[in-house]
């Protein structure tokens, strides 16, 4: 400062000094401002008032200008404190909201309740670096831990729970400060209850954040950190409150969801299960009609029966109860393939033994029908359900009989393609009404066109089942000409490919 | 008289219709409702035959076998249902000698009950040459021939045909044959079984995609059907 004296304006020296204040202010803050402003106004006196290095002024005019030179340092000071303080809350403001910007996106993303937070998890244990972050909701009165990562915790814990329970009833959040077991907030002092974890790791800080919408609580949000210093500074506690506040909204929203997804579903199986009631009890009492009308008959006391019409009344009761066995046989699989408990007992067949089975299965069926059946020699074995597929193929052979007239053709053929084995069934019926090709295979679908509705409409719906439970895939077609084909492949997956054989084979010599 | 039969089912419909076909074709019936009696009717009683329905009341149909062959070999048929294929297998690995699949008409039966009878004379076990229709077995010289023109087998095949129609109208599992025929280690390869039940096929049956003979039992293993029976369905 010295070689400045008398050389500079003293107006420009109070300059230079404000340029100092002005960095200070910028820097540090509020009371280092005003000191700095204050150790100005010293120095400005001691070096640049006559007389120098005193802090007595000669002249009045001096006391005065030294004075607005305070007043001015003070004032730009504090201009400057505030605009600083202005800005770093804006920038505060602009890095929470970018924070829970990145934490709300796991909230609207529409997957399920679960996964949605185990995202949340995930998001906040990344955002906030803790070691530790779990989501524990209230259900039935029960506390359940839903979605945990990072380290894991002792969930089970009582005192956890407990403090859960706290949490949950008075919608504050609870904290362990690092070091000491105790909970904060910590309301009355003395009433404050001492928790203790298992395992002595008390001294991890811990944070729990109710969850809770304004209509009801839902449980907590957990964090916590592993290293003894790292605690939640209150930004960051601010923050997660904020976040566990949207979460609370987003979970509710899900588990209204959830609820509402499971009536409709209780629903809409209601009326599937009446629907297939009405179905079944007309398919029922059908073959029982014509049973009990047989059985009544022949019992008659006063009635002697001709062999031939004896037979003929037995022969009827006889196929009326295969076809009882057929439709119960159905319906086993129908609800199974309903209750998605449709596992087909794989094993290695050949897909013509399956075939006759089901031909000579259904002779009743095809009687009054032409079958023709082409089968390529040599297929490769095929992994399946032997029972099953019969089924199916019982179904689709009934299907083609129902639905085509007397004295038509019904075709059975087998293709081998590449990768997997076709099998059609076509007939000369009316065919299916055209862009129906795919309903035909719903529930309870019948061909409204037929004078007559026979079956109960569920055979389609099961092969399907069936054959997509293989991996396979069936589906319709219209003919050229008429009638309906409808095909179904099955995977191949390398059927004849055997180990090399454990004895030794020789032809016998004759 | 006819042979002696115990029939267990805990279905009183089933005892009754039951008791009265087997009556008509010649048997002597007695009836039992839970596995206990059953039990008590065979230990008072030996029967030639049981009949034993799985799904009792009071102990599991796989129990009541083990249970019986700890001190009898009195043949036993299985009654059961369909999609039951597991139950059916654990019920043979067990000692059960023979199935079917409920609903089964009276002459299937019947069928079932000869055979078991024939099986438990020991019949077939000592006869040179087997004998069903055009296919011949002569066991002592292990020669299968058919329409008198003699087949190639691979010991192998020969020793599985063997195995199979010495066992005519029985169904035999997946395991016991691959145990009989290449060893305890094997038994689970049931697509070389497979393999071989289908070279067969092309040797012994006159249309080997329809076999006469060599018939498939679903989930639990294969019949050699014999043609003297008429236990033809297997629904």
């Amino acid at each position: 400062m010295l070689p400045f004296q008398g050389r500079l304006d003293t107006l420009n020296v109070t300059l230079l000094y404000l340029i100092v204040i002005t960095a200070i202010s910028l820097r540090f803050g509020t009371w280092p401002s005003i000191l700095s402003s204050i150790a100005a106004f010293l120095a400005f006196d001691f070096f640049f008032i006559p007389p120098f290095y005193k802090f007595t002024v000669a002249r009045a005019d001096h006391v005065l200008a030294l004075f607005v030179f305070l007043g001015i340092a003070i004032l730009t000071s504090q201009l400057i404190v505030r605009i600083r303080a202005r800005t770093m809350e804006a920038l505060r403001r602009g890095r929470q909201t970018a924070t829970l910007y990145e934490l709300s996106s796991a909230l609207i993303s529409e997957i399920g309740l679960d996964d949605m937070m185990m995202a949340v998890v995930e998001r906040v244990r990344q955002v906030f670096g803790v070691d530790t972050c779990a989501i524990l909701l209230e259900e039935d009165g029960e506390i359940r831990l839903h979605a945990a990562s990072g380290d894991p915790l002792d969930y089970a814990d009582q005192n956890l729970i407990d403090l859960v329970r706290w949490v949950i009833d008075k919608r504050q959040s609870a904290g362990l400060r690092s070091g000491r077991a105790r909970i904060r907030p910590p309301g009355p002092p003395r009433s404050t209850p001492q928790w203790n974890f298992a395992g002595g790791k008390t001294d991890r800080p811990l944070l729990l954040l109710p969850i809770a919408t304004t209509r009801r609580p839902l449980g907590v949000l957990l964090v916590a950190r592993h290293r003894v210093h790292a605690r939640f500074d209150p930004e960051e506690e601010r923050l997660l409150e904020t976040f566990a506040n949207q979460a609370a909204i987003a979970i509710e929203r899900s588990l209204l969801t959830r609820e509402q997804t499971r009536a409709e579903i209780l629903a809409r199986s209601d009326e599937l299960k009446s629907a297939l009631l009405s179905a079944v009890s007309h398919d029922l009492r059908t073959p029982l009609a014509s049973i009990k009308a047989s059985v009544t008959s022949l019992l008659q006391p006063d009635i002697t029966w001709p062999e031939e019409e004896r037979r003929d009344l037995l022969s009827a009761i006889n196929e009326e109860a295969d076809r009882l066995n057929q439709l119960v046989a159905n319906l086993l699989d129908l609800s199974r393939i309903e209750a998605g408990a449709l596992r087909p007992e794989l094993d290695w067949y050949d897909l013509s033994e399956a075939i006759y089975a089901a031909i000579d299965r259904s002779e009743l069926l095809l009687r009054g029908h032409r079958l023709r059946v082409d089968i390529p020699e040599a297929l490769p074995a095929l992994r399946f359900d032997f029972i099953e597929i019969i089924q199916v193929l019982i179904n689709l052979l009934d299907n083609a009989a129902k639905y085509s007239p007397p004295d038509t053709t019904i075709d059975l053929s087998v293709r081998q393609l590449s990768d997997a084995i076709e099998v059609t069934v076509r007939d000369e019926g009316p065919g299916i009404p055209r862009g129906e090709e795919e309903r035909i295979f719903d529930k309870f679908y019948r061909v409204e066109a037929t004078n007559r509705t026979i079956g109960s409409g569920v055979g389609l719906a099961i092969c399907r089942g069936i054959i997509e439970a293989h991996g396979g895939r069936i589906w319709a077609e219209r003919n050229r000409d008429r009638g309906t084909a409808i095909h179904f492949i099955l995977p191949n997956a390398d059927g004849d490919r055997v180990e090399a054989p454990t004895r030794k084979e020789q032809v016998v010599p004759s | 008289m006819g042979a002696r039969l115990v029939v267990v089912d805990d279905e009183p419909q089933i005892r009754r219709a039951l008791r009265a076909g087997l009556r008509a074709n010649g048997f002597e019936v007695e009836l039992a409702a839970t596995g206990e009696s059953a039990l008590d009717a065979v230990a008072v009683h030996p029967p030639e035959v049981v009949i034993l329905d799985l799904g009792l009341p009071d102990m599991d149909g796989v129990e009541v076998i083990r249970q019986l062959r700890e001190w009898s070999s009195v043949p036993i048929i299985v009654l059961s249902v369909r999609n039951a294929e597991p139950e059916k297998v654990r019920a043979l690995d067990a000692g059960a000698d023979d199935y079917l699949t409920k609903p089964f008409g009276m002459d299937e039966l019947v069928a079932r009950i000869r055979v078991a009878l024939r099986h438990a004379s020991g019949q077939h076990h000592h006869e040179p040459v087997l004998k069903f229709g055009d296919l011949q077995i002569d066991v002592a010289h292990r020669i299968v021939t058919h329409a008198g023109v003699e087949l190639h087998l691979t010991p192998t095949e020969y020793d599985l045909l063997r195995e199979l129609a010495g066992n005519a109208d029985r169904v035999l599992t997946h395991q016991m044959l691959l145990s009989r025929v290449w060893g305890p280690a094997s038994a689970d390869a049931t697509n070389y079984l497979r393999v071989y039940v289908n070279q067969l096929r092309h040797k012994i049956e006159p249309d080997p995609a329809r076999p006469r003979y060599l018939i498939t039992e679903p989930g639990v293993g294969y019949r050699f059907r014999s043609g003297q029976s008429s236990s033809h369905g297997r629904s």
